[in-house]
């Protein structure tokens, strides 16, 4: 008997226009970034807005938030990476990588680290601290659009823009800064990528409406899901593993059960496409986002 | 010839230098008390150049496009200026001092001892400066003596302003002016009465050219006002030659960061007005002097080199472009000579044209293109006044007439006693109450459709008799039809009339031909006409958005015909009065006629789009008469997609509603899908950082909400499409896009429509969704 999901709490019109990213930190507040070059911190409870942090001149497409909760980061189409304060609801620094240098960000899991993933297919590594570049993990030139580090801390992978004779996921180990495996399988842009909470598997979203599953240390392909009807915009894991939810250009969330190996809910609350994901600490609730103004809240029903 | 040689005897010498401790003397003794020196520099310009009768190919590459949006070169610079932490970007003093660039020792030699030659010889080479203009007397240099201390004025903005009230120039503050214009059109008359006979319209422009605008505007003028100037700026390098100084020309900053704004008020690119130049600083320019062989000097020099500096407007608007800008001396000597030639004989040649002439000298193409766009800037002329063109690729079609100047001929009107005089000024000579409508008359227009003509029909003039069959071939000019594919000529000056049918709905400007062939063969016109297509295959040349403005123009002044036939009497190429002067006297109601345009949904088309807009900043100095605010983006632009991804999800909820999930809703769910994702292509690297850089970079797209989403979404989905997609299979995704969300009560035979033609028609309907 698979764990039923249900819609709690929708959240219509959150932000002026399309939401494009979410992040849902261990302090159980939800912050997502719009087109509407805002970034908004939301109460995961009740849904209230606790705050509206303004600064990006762009649309905001990736948000993230470190091990605490204390900070997010932001990128907007400009390149432009931001870092928040979420306790004080202010702005705690400005990075600018230069342009179509920083699409996506995330925190490394000790807080110390953001990764962005660029146009150059290059993943470089920013200090929290300082704000300065301290690493760069060579790409294959390949736009990489979205990046993801390993719980563990040991590895950083870069899901890339497909082409005939590379690979469309690369893995790089953070140590050494070398490539340490590339996965192949997708047919187009990997849009999206997480890490199971163990750091076994790796979960890729794909413009090519797959969602694949690899062995992130071996690099097999353990599986692949297909069932949505558009391209993939965003994949997340929960943090026991078993539930991977996935969001579509279809306006569909599907959530899919890695143990039963099948989709076991389709939730079509969403009528235009939907960019974002993001589970709880627990693994119990999560969160959807789309261009369709709305922030969707769902929970187990045992929860 | 014989210059080239003795520079080669002279090359030798070169490597010897010594320092500069030229003794400046006083020049005016030396050489001004000399007038005939003037003689001999207008025989030195008119002298050369006509023996170099390089093949005449009419070839030209006249893309406005803007170096920094378009280029990769200069990605590099952008992302060094973007981390400098005050967003402030530096630049070195001399990228605003123009040119002094030696980077040919011999050609430089080459000229200096021409004009050697030419002193020593002075005494018999006094030329008549006026020698190459037909029938003009004496009275010619008075006038541009009198015109040159009026030019003189114009640099003073208090002086001229007190004598003269202050009125919008030519642009389109002007149309938003309209009750307050009518004391205009009298002023304008008595300043025509005052000014010189052989040049009204310059005259009356000039004083205008001074008014309180912060923004930049060309000025047409004379012949001999160009002639005089052109003259002047020569004479100031031969001053600075004769005096072993190295020789120093102040162009204008056409568009360095500092020169360019943008213009809020109309969202068009302009170069400020009052931009000054940086001083030259004749001390950092080594300029070395050394006895040659011969028992002249002979002079090189090795000026700090000019590169191709990174420009762009002023901080706040973060608008900039890079230009290869490298004009040497000699080239710009060259060229000054070679359109004083041009302008001395009347005749008019391609920018391609002037770099043949002297391939070995010029180098490239820009180079002859950014020293002929630099010298109007300088002169606040429009290139055309340079008789400098390019070679116009583009095409109209539909309801609009014209009647186009046959080159050659010159003297027709003036030998062809017999020509009917069409039409009149009608400023001068037709009563205004007599001819213009009243507002009250107009009806309203009908707000549930956008396309009703307002039925007025309002001609400049009366029509007169038809040509004898026998004397249309040589009157001079020829007339083209309605509904007729007419080549744009490659001035605007050889446009002599224009007329537009009066059931005119919109105005179409086309990106590709291949889109619009497509569409006048698809009877387009006839189904949704009479429209007007207008193509220019690509980034747009200069007569296309020169003429898109004088449709423009029209359409705002409600004027549906405009001749410059009929005031005959006077040489048809200086003194026929520009559209802007008859457009001035005759404010209508605008009419109801809205201009569009259609491009594809990518980062080319986009630009294209903003090309015809806002101006490009390569013409940011004559943006005035070239950008055309009133025309809107018809489409093809990404929120189309959206509305399809919409209806695609739809279909798919419909399906996983239906009971025991409809299998064959499913498929059709896929198919679609499927043909709407083959119409979307990713973007290249190139894509992104150019939608990025118009995102971030572009002060109309800054500006523009709907445009910032447009091309957000464009990055966000990574994607792009061609308007050929439009076209592609039986049914279109994107067409079915725009119906399935806004039209699903519009009934629209489908069979035997176009895709293309029904995606045009959908959004013709609701004007809500242009950009």
């Amino acid at each position: 008997m698979p764990t039923q999901f249900v819609t709690n709490l929708t959240k219509e019109d959150a932000h002026e226009d399309g939401i494009w990213s979410v992040a849902w930190s261990s302090k159980n507040t939800l912050v997502t970034g719009s087109l509407d070059n805002t970034v908004k911190v939301w109460n995961t409870e009740n849904g209230e807005l606790k705050g509206t942090l303004t600064g990006h001149q762009l649309g905001v497409n990736s948000v993230d938030t470190n091990a605490d909760g204390s900070l997010a980061v932001s990128t907007s189409l400009d390149s432009q990476i931001r870092i928040w304060d979420l306790d004080q609801l202010k702005q705690h620094k400005i990075i600018d990588a230069g342009a179509v240098q920083a699409w996506t960000a995330k925190f490394s899991p000790d807080s110390k680290h953001i990764a962005t993933g660029s146009s150059s297919g290059n993943v470089n590594q920013y200090s929290v601290e300082t704000g300065e570049k301290v690493q760069t993990f060579e790409g294959r030139g390949k736009f990489s659009m979205c990046v993801a580090y390993s719980p563990n801390g040991e590895y950083v992978a870069c899901g890339t823009e497909a082409s005939s004779d590379s690979a469309t996921v690369l893995l790089f180990d953070v140590a050494t800064g070398k490539l340490r495996n590339t996965f192949k399988g997708h047919a187009m842009t990997v849009r999206s990528l997480a890490f199971s909470d163990d750091s076994t598997k790796l979960v890729t979203g794909s413009d090519d409406k797959r969602i694949m599953i690899y062995d992130a240390v071996h690099g097999d392909t353990i599986r692949t899901l297909s069932g949505h009807s558009a391209w993939v915009l965003s994949v997340a894991v929960s943090s026991d593993g078993v539930h991977v939810a996935s969001g579509s250009s279809d306006s569909k969330v599907k959530l899919w059960d890695l143990v039963a190996d099948q989709c076991i809910d389709t939730m079509d609350g969403h009528n235009d496409q939907v960019w974002g994901l993001a589970w709880n600490k627990q693994g119990n609730k999560f969160a959807s986002v789309s261009d369709d103004k709305a922030i969707k809240f769902y929970s187990t029903t045992s929860a | 010839m014989n210059r080239r040689q003795k520079s080669q005897s002279s090359d030798d010498d070169r490597h010897h230098s010594i320092s500069s401790d030229l003794e400046i003397r006083d020049f005016d003794q030396i050489y001004w008390s000399d007038k005939s020196l003037e003689s001999s520099l207008s025989a030195y310009l008119g002298s050369t150049g006509s023996d170099d009768n390089v093949a005449f190919l009419e070839h030209e590459e006249d893309r406005d496009i803007d170096l920094l949006l378009y280029s990769d070169e200069v990605q590099d610079c952008d992302v060094q200026q973007r981390q400098k932490p005050d967003g402030q970007r530096s630049y070195s003093d001399e990228c605003c001092i123009s040119v002094c660039e030696f980077n040919s020792s011999k050609h430089l030699n080459s000229e200096y001892n021409s004009i050697q030659e030419m002193m020593s010889s002075r005494s018999s080479s006094i030329v008549n400066i006026f020698d190459g203009r037909e029938g003009e007397g004496s009275d010619q240099s008075e006038a541009s003596i009198e015109l040159d201390e009026i030019m003189a004025s114009d640099g003073d903005d208090d002086a001229s302003s007190e004598d003269f009230p202050l009125i919008p120039s030519s642009d389109w503050g002007f149309f938003e002016d309209i009750n307050n214009h009518t004391p205009v059109a009298d002023y304008r008359q008595d300043i025509s009465l005052l000014s010189l006979p052989s040049s009204p319209p310059s005259m009356t422009l000039s004083s205008f050219s001074s008014s309180s605008s912060p923004y930049m505007t060309t000025t047409p003028r004379s012949r001999e006002w160009v002639l005089e100037n052109l003259e002047s700026l020569a004479s100031q390098l031969l001053r600075d030659l004769s005096l072993g100084r190295a020789p120093t020309v102040e162009l204008a900053n056409r568009s360095s960061l500092e020169a360019i704004a943008y213009d809020e008020e109309n969202g068009v690119i302009r170069r400020k007005q009052d931009f000054s130049l940086f001083p030259v600083d004749r001390e950092a320019i080594e300029f070395n002097k050394e006895p040659g062989e011969d028992d002249g000097v002979t002079l090189y020099g090795e000026l700090k080199r000019n590169e191709g500096h990174v420009l762009g407007s002023s901080p706040g608007t973060g608008l900039y472009t890079k230009t290869h800008r490298w004009a040497s001396m000699p080239s710009l000597m060259r060229a000054i000579d070679l359109i004083h030639e041009n302008v001395c004989k009347n005749t008019v040649s391609s920018k391609r044209d002037l770099y043949y002439r002297d391939v070995m000298l010029f180098g490239s193409q820009p180079a002859v293109d950014n020293i002929v766009e630099d010298l109007a800037c300088t002169l606040k002329i429009p290139r055309s006044c340079l008789n400098v063109v390019a070679g116009s690729r583009s095409v109209v079609y539909g309801p609009v007439r014209m009647a186009i100047k046959v080159r050659g001929a010159k003297a027709v009107q003036e030998e062809d006693s017999t020509f009917e005089m069409l039409d009149v000024q009608v400023s001068q000579e037709v009563p205004k109450s007599q001819e213009v409508p009243k507002s009250q008359e107009v009806p309203e227009p009908n707000p549930t459709f956008p396309f009703v003509s307002q039925n007025v029909e309002f001609e400049i003039g009366v029509a007169g008799q038809e040509e004898e069959d026998g004397d249309s071939l040589s009157r001079g000019f020829s007339q083209t039809d309605y509904n007729m594919l007419v080549a744009v000529p490659a001035t605007m000056d050889d446009i002599l009339e224009i007329e537009i049918h009066h059931k005119t709905r919109f105005v179409l400007v086309i990106e590709k031909e291949a889109t619009m062939d497509n569409l006048i063969s698809l009877g387009f016109c006839e189904t949704h006409g009479p429209c007007i297509l207008l193509t220019s295959k690509g980034y747009p040349d200069r007569v296309a958005r020169q003429l898109l403005k004088l449709l423009s123009d029209m359409i705002q002044s409600g004027v549906f015909k405009l001749s410059k036939l009929g005031s005959g009497g006077v040489s048809p190429n200086d003194a026929l009065p520009s559209f802007c002067d008859l457009l001035e006297s005759t404010l209508q109601p605008p009419l109801n006629i809205p201009l569009l345009a259609l491009v594809d949904c990518d980062p080319h088309g986009i630009e294209i789009y903003l090309n015809y807009r806002c101006g490009s900043i390569r013409s940011a100095y004559d943006n005035a008469n070239l950008a055309v605010p009133t025309l809107q983006c018809l489409g093809y632009v990404p929120s189309d997609w959206n509305i399809q991804f919409k209806r695609l999800v739809a279909a798919g909820h419909k399906s996983c509603s239906a009971e025991g999930h409809d299998i064959q809703q499913d498929i059709i769910a896929e198919r679609d899908w499927d043909r709407f994702e083959r119409a979307l292509i990713p973007l290249t690297a190139r894509d992104r950082s150019k939608l990025t850089k118009l995102l971030t970079l572009h002060p109309y797209i800054r500006q523009h909400k709907e445009w910032k989403r447009q091309i957000s979404r464009m990055l966000m989905m990574n994607r792009k499409s061609e308007l050929q997609s439009l076209c592609l299979g039986e049914t279109s995704p994107c067409l079915d896009s725009v119906r399935g969300e806004k039209w699903k009560d519009v009934s629209i035979e489908q069979d035997d429509s176009h895709a293309l033609v029904l995606y045009i028609e959908c959004k013709l309907r609701d004007p809500e969704l242009w950009l």
